[in-house]
């Protein structure tokens, strides 16, 4: 597969981000290069794209933001997943995995 | 969670420098992580840093995003459009001085008139559930006389059931001497039925109210004070009550005083309970109004229909009684209380609110135009804006901001000319527009004020907002003369301009046909001679001069020894005396000798006066026929009469009314007829002639009319002296001249008349200036054109003629228009008119001349400027 940049739905990137985040709370440059990694390289996020979402998801309550120190003793802000966000992502997840399976149903049949 | 997302947006607005420097430093950090990757992956720090901040995107976009996110962008938007709006504001002080003044005006004086119309119009009665309280116009008079009365109150209570109080009061609130303590003074005294207080709902400040048996004569003298009596005469004692004063002689008890604030009917001090035909304190006519409470369950409606069956039946009734005679019934027996209580002032109240409507809008339209010419000027600046992206709605948001601030500006500055204004309508007002002690700026006004203000600012900062917002961008940016964008705003100006002319001429119509009516007014006079007669009221109580012999002595002495005064040419007494307080006349029945008994009812009802000999001389009513009375017939008491031109041709249009006789009302022997004088309008001039009957006497007059040779408040002292020269007790009231009382009659309309010429006089003048204004700016538009003229061989005649003939013809529209309009608006005003017609062609055409050369004027003046351009100027400046 070759590298592509993918634009993303706003509501896709949501999600991935929330999944990002199951493990732990991480800064924003980490969620961009797990996600890259994650998706094998295949999804590009535009990186500026991330931090606008990063905002509305803590509009929503889904994540919390904290000011902490990184890994090299930087200022940097660290967003953890809330126990709604948990939630969210749970629903979420279960959404797009009937949506696909019957995207590939369709798909199969036609 | 709604409360997170709203504790963020509440963060970003008011830490917003904490906030942005968040932001940053994340996105800094951001990129340090990717440039140290990129840096580890091999590549020059220089070459990681371009590579970092390709793949994150614009910065400054993100950051805009980020934001947007946070849903407070908007209120940036708009305090940076304020702060702009203000700045550009500031930077015109000449303009935006203009442009808030016209608006704190107009914003200021359509306030005050509508504190007024709400006060007195609008606002609800302050007495308990005042949407209950009704009126019943006439009632007394229903029924020729047999109507209701405060001996059947109680009955036609018990017997209407759709209401459930009726109450009496006297609106003759008449003078009578209060002494307590030995200290006498004048209070005004009204007559009430004893459940008045209740059926308004009014509560008594101290003591207590009426009660039922204090209805019935002898059992009636008690009485209520007024709370500013209390303060004002009594010092506040909480002791009053239980206290006697006496009223003209006669002891009362003071049971209760009323709550602060109260003093219903108008002026009202003591309150006493009327007690039927018992011994009554108040000297002449009593003119009774009644109210009513409906009950609770009861509409409007259900009443009326319940009134008008229960008159019928009354008046079945009284035909069996009495075959052959007619009835007044009314047309509308019950009425809500409040409309009859303002009914006079209602229609020209309203028509002053337009009035100053209208001088409003005119001022609008002064500002727009204002506001149009100042966005030509902003081309420039907004293709700029819209070039950098803001798109139209933008546009127009930031242009409407700056009217919205003038609006503002103009609203704060308004309700300062509002206060003032008020005081001075207050002060100057007729003391006869009812609740006027009610009137004040409050809530209601303000708000008024600010949503007039709000609108004006929408209005007069649309039109140049869509306007501007509509630029031809390549146009802008080419520079130069902007003819297209010059003539597609002057159409709207000249259309606002048509539109003001009209409006102004409209004001001016009625502002004339005003005047005219007041002159005709003044023209029909009164029937008697005003100048030069001192008059006064004189009340002789009972108590001490209880004997009718007493009191013609009384006033026999005091005619005599005023005629021996100097400087005095006659003194006579009267019963009535026109435009006085003691102006309300019985009206009597009579039988006319040889004029069959069937006659209309009203046709046999006239006024009676009593005069003494000289009183046509003394007042200057013009004998017809016949003679006048002598000493003799005065004192004899002789059975004569003498009529008036009005009865005269009613009853013997053709005959020679001297030697008829009349008998009068309760009298057995009939009167002869010796003398017909001239008609007199008792209640001023508005009012059509009544037939009218005078008998000589001396003992039941109350007041004196002296005609002096010179000016008769010279000898107001000289006439005091010489009633207190008879009798050291008796204090004289309601001391004016004729001049005076028929000055005051028609201080209404002279009132009415004031503010309507000059808001038509501030129309004037700003439509002039709006002319002028858009004249001006033409003229600068052109100056090019006009040098270019000039230079090829125009005259100045030509010029002249040029530049005014696009204002002639707005001018002429707008007088067109305006006529037009007015031709139909006037007739809304009909009913103020006298003597005059609502489409009167003289005041029309006078007032559209006028108009036309004021505003032909204001065109001529800039126009004249352009004649004297001087071409090689006017060439160079491209």
């Amino acid at each position: 597969m070759s590298k592509a940049n993918v634009d993303l739905l706003q509501g896709t990137l949501d999600l991935l981000i929330l999944k990002t985040l199951l493990p732990g709370p991480m800064h924003g440059w980490s969620i961009s290069q797990r996600i890259q990694q994650l998706s094998e390289d295949v999804l590009q996020v535009q990186q500026g794209s991330l931090y606008p979402c990063l905002y509305r998801l803590e509009q929503q309550g889904w994540v919390a933001a904290e000011w902490g120190a990184s890994e090299n003793n930087r200022r940097a802000k660290y967003y953890r997943l809330t126990k709604l966000g948990r939630k969210q992502l749970e629903s979420e997840t279960e959404n797009w995995n009937r949506l696909s399976a019957v995207v590939a149903c369709i798909l199969q049949t036609a | 969670m709604w409360w997170r997302s709203f504790w963020l947006r509440l963060r970003a607005l008011f830490r917003k420098n904490r906030v942005e420097r968040d932001l940053d430093d994340e996105l800094r950090f951001h990129l340090e992580m990717q440039i140290e990757e990129n840096i580890k992956r091999g590549m020059s720090s220089k070459a990681a840093r371009h590579l970092a901040l390709r793949t994150f995107g614009g910065i400054e976009q993100t950051k805009e995003e980020c934001r947007e996110t946070r849903g407070i962008r908007w209120l940036d938007e708009l305090g940076r459009d304020l702060g702009y709006g203000i700045r550009m504001l500031r930077r015109s002080p000449g303009f935006t001085a203009a442009a808030v003044l016209t608006l704190a005006l107009g914003i200021g004086a359509n306030s005050a008139i509508f504190s007024v119309v709400y006060g007195v119009l609008l606002r609800p009665l302050p007495y308990r559930n005042p949407e209950r309280l009704v009126a019943l116009p006439g009632a007394p008079v229903y029924l020729n006389g047999s109507g209701l009365t405060p001996e059947n109150l109680l009955d036609w209570k018990d017997q209407i059931h759709t209401l459930e109080q009726l109450a009496l009061y006297n609106t003759m609130v008449g003078g009578v001497n209060l002494i307590c303590a030995g200290v006498p003074e004048r209070v005004d005294v009204t007559e009430v039925s004893i459940n008045f207080f209740t059926t308004l709902g009014v509560q008594p400040g101290l003591g207590r109210m009426f009660l039922a048996e204090e209805g019935r004569s002898g059992r009636n003298d008690v009485v209520v004070v007024s709370h500013g009596l209390w303060q004002r005469r009594f010092g506040s004692d909480p002791n009053l009550i239980g206290q006697a004063v006496s009223l003209n002689g006669k002891s009362f008890t003071v049971i209760g005083v009323a709550p602060e604030g109260f003093a219903f009917p108008e002026g009202a001090d003591v309150w006493l309970p009327v007690a039927g035909s018992a011994e009554r304190v108040l000297r002449g006519a009593t003119i009774y109004q009644v109210i009513g409470r409906l009950r609770p369950d009861a509409s409007l409606k259900q009443a009326r229909a319940e009134l008008a069956a229960f008159l019928e039946a009354k008046v079945e009734a009284l035909k069996l009684e009495h075959p052959g005679r007619t009835y007044i019934t009314p047309t509308s027996p019950v009425v809500p209380f409040q409309d009859q209580l303002v009914k006079t002032v209602r229609k020209g109240l309203l028509v002053l609110f337009g009035a100053v409507g209208f001088v409003l809008l005119i001022g609008c339209v002064n500002v727009t135009n204002l506001l149009l010419a100042r966005a030509g000027g902003k081309q420039k600046e907004i293709a700029i804006r819209a070039a950098l992206g803001a798109g139209r709605f933008r546009l127009v948001r930031q242009l409407l901001i700056e009217s919205l601030l003038l609006a503002a500006a103009g609203c704060a500055l308004g309700i300062l000319v509002a206060c003032y204004g008020l005081r001075f309508l207050i002060l100057a007002a007729p003391t006869e527009i009812p609740r006027l002690t009610e009137i004040h700026l409050d809530i209601w006004v303000l708000g008024f004020a600010l949503g007039v203000s709000m609108l004006t600012g929408i209005l007069v900062g649309l039109a140049p907002a869509l306007h501007a917002a509509r630029i031809n961008l390549n146009a802008a940016f080419r520079g130069g003369i902007s003819l297209g964008v010059g003539s597609r705003s002057g159409s709207l100006r000249h259309h606002l301009v048509v539109a003001e002319i009209a409006l102004a001429l409209i004001l001016m119509v009625g502002a004339g046909l005003l005047i005219k009516s007041l002159l005709r007014l003044v023209q029909a006079g009164t029937g008697f001679n005003p100048q030069n007669v001192l008059s006064m009221a004189i009340d002789l109580p009972r108590s001490i001069y209880p004997q009718p012999s007493q009191r013609a002595a009384f006033y026999q002495r005091l005619l005599e020894r005023m005629e021996k005064l100097p400087g005095v040419e006659c003194a006579a007494a009267t019963s009535n005396l026109p435009l006085g307080k003691t102006s309300a006349y019985f009206l009597v029945l009579f039988e006319a000798e040889g004029k069959p008994a069937e006659m209309k009812f009203s046709d046999r009802l006239a006024g009676e006066f009593t005069v003494s000999a000289d009183y046509f001389r003394a007042m200057g009513i013009p004998l017809l026929r016949g003679r006048q009375f002598t000493q003799k017939d005065v004192e004899g008491a002789a059975p004569i009469l003498i009529i008036n031109q009005t009865m005269a041709r009613r009853l013997w249009p053709d005959e020679d009314p001297i030697g008829r006789r009349l008998t009068v009302a309760s009298e057995t022997a009939p009167r002869e007829i010796i003398g017909v004088v001239s008609d007199i309008r008792n209640w001023g001039p508005e009012q059509e002639p009544y037939m009218e009957i005078y008998q000589p006497g001396l003992s039941f007059l109350s007041a004196v009319a002296i005609r002096t040779s010179s000016d008769p408040l010279a000898l107001v002292g000289a006439l005091r002296k010489e009633v207190r020269a008879i009798d050291k007790n008796l204090p004289l009231y309601d001391v004016m001249t004729m001049e005076q009382r028929l000055s005051k009659s028609m201080a209404q309309r002279r009132f009415m008349l004031i503010m309507l010429v000059f808001f038509a006089g501030a129309a004037l003048v700003l439509a002039a200036i709006g002319v002028y204004g858009v004249m001006a700016y033409a003229v600068n538009q052109r100056t090019h054109e006009i040098g270019v003229r000039i230079a090829l061989g125009a005259q100045r005649k030509d010029v002249l003629r040029l530049v005014m003939q696009k204002g002639s013809i707005l001018i002429l529209l707008g007088v067109a228009i305006g006529m037009a309009v007015a031709l139909v608006m006037t007739r809304a005003m009909a009913s103020l008119l006298y003597g005059v017609s609502a489409n009167d062609a003289e005041t029309f055409i006078a007032i559209a001349v006028s108009l036309t050369v004021v505003a032909l004027t204001a065109a001529y003046l800039p126009a004249r400027r352009a004649t004297r351009v001087d071409p090689i100027k006017a060439l160079r400046c491209e």
